[in-house]
């Protein structure tokens, strides 16, 4: 079986914006459960290190993608939860266009190659 | 995190509550709580990569705050211009030219620190208080109340100097001289609250709202005892009840549920 070599890091950190508005456009989430979502969903290839996903949080967040509340939970800490605004569905329409055209043109290119 | 430079009260929190949800799955599956925090300090990233990466987004400029400290030291230069022109008149020495440049400099930053603070319940109600926005203001609110206390310190110190070289008594009680000991106390305690609640953010912006009332009554209250306020007369006109009103009303309205979240 194929197996799909380490993704650079520089690749993982322009698709992070991508990844988190397409995740929080499935509802709202915080930090912890993000990373494990593209995790999982990317069978622990793309690898976040933890702590970096808050900057771009607050990034995003600064630019009024999102907005982010704190939650009380039942042990008496809190959690910040974070929820997609229309701006951040702008931008996710915006990056999702851009990313699917970059995938086609490699798609094509590829197809080529590989016909 | 905090050792590593990282100040901010909300990011902490929240990077301490993702290392809690590590370190309790690590836990879940097996792990030893020793390995488990090993784990998720090690996953987290170090303290001066997170630093870098949240000093890119804290180093932003924040404009209000830029232009609030631009109009403070405006003021402070208009007021201090138009005593210096007492002073070339021979109206005045600098002593107390000194003194009142720095008491008027002092309160104005007392209310800049308040109007911060308001600034920032007022963004929060709209939803519209963005990282940057939270990190400039709470770090403006706490740099300009501690610029008011020692200002109004200073000016109260010059003021007695003044007034033991040209009165002969250093403190005469008048109303204007308890109501600068008042507010420059106040001050100072509203300064030292904010250090020692550094991780309560509601209570340091709610302190430096006080300030702004414990200003306007120190500053212009006094002039209500008096029967020559001179520009202290705004305490018998409606602005200041006004001003001390809304600000009241300020203070009540940060109590309710819509700010629970500025306690980070």
């Amino acid at each position: 079986m194929h197996s799909v070599p380490m993704i650079p890091k520089e690749l993982v950190a322009a698709s992070a914006e991508a990844l988190i508005l397409s995740l929080l456009s499935k509802g709202e989430s915080y930090g912890y459960a993000i990373i494990q979502e593209v995790r999982a969903r990317s069978d622990d290839h793309l690898k976040w290190t933890d702590g970096m996903l808050y900057p771009v949080l607050h990034r995003m967040e600064n630019h009024g993608w999102i907005k982010s509340r704190w939650v009380k939970m039942e042990n008496g800490r809190k959690r910040k939860y974070y929820s997609l605004k229309k701006d951040g569905k702008d931008a996710l329409d915006e990056q999702r266009a851009q990313w699917l055209k970059v995938h086609g043109v490699l798609s094509q290119l590829w197809g080529e190659q590989y016909a | 995190m905090a050792a590593g430079g990282i100040k901010t009260p909300a990011v902490l929190d929240e990077l301490e509550s993702h290392l809690l949800e590590e370190i309790r799955e690590r836990m879940a599956a097996g792990d030893a709580q020793a390995d488990a925090f090993e784990f998720a300090t090690g996953r987290i990233g170090t303290p001066v990569s997170l630093r870098a990466e949240f000093n890119k987004i804290s180093g932003t400029t924040f404009l209000p705050v830029v232009a609030g400290a631009g109009l403070w030291a405006g003021l402070t230069l208009l007021a201090a211009g138009l005593m210096l022109g007492r002073v070339f008149d021979g109206k005045t020495d600098m002593l107390l030219f000194a003194h009142a440049v720095t008491l008027t400099a002092g309160y104005l930053a007392a209310f800049l620190s308040g109007g911060f603070a308001a600034y920032h319940f007022g963004l929060q109600w709209f939803e519209k208080l963005s990282p940057t926005a939270q990190d400039a203001l709470q770090r403006a609110t706490l740099q300009f109340s501690g610029i008011s206390a020692a200002l109004t310190i200073t000016g109260l110190v010059l003021g007695m100097v003044w007034s033991g070289q040209n009165r002969g008594v250093y403190w005469t009680g008048s109303a204007r001289e308890v109501g600068t000991l008042i507010a420059s106390i106040w001050f100072l305690g509203t300064w030292a609250i904010q250090q020692f609640r550094r991780k309560d953010v509601r209570v340091q912006l709610l302190a430096s709202i006080c300030g702004n009332v414990a200003g306007a009554l120190g500053w212009f209250g006094a002039g209500i005892f008096q029967a020559d306020p001179g520009l202290h007369r705004l305490a018998h006109y409606w602005p200041l009840q006004v001003f001390i009103g809304a600000h009241l009303l300020l203070f009540a309205v940060a109590f309710s549920h819509r700010f629970e979240a500025a306690k980070s």
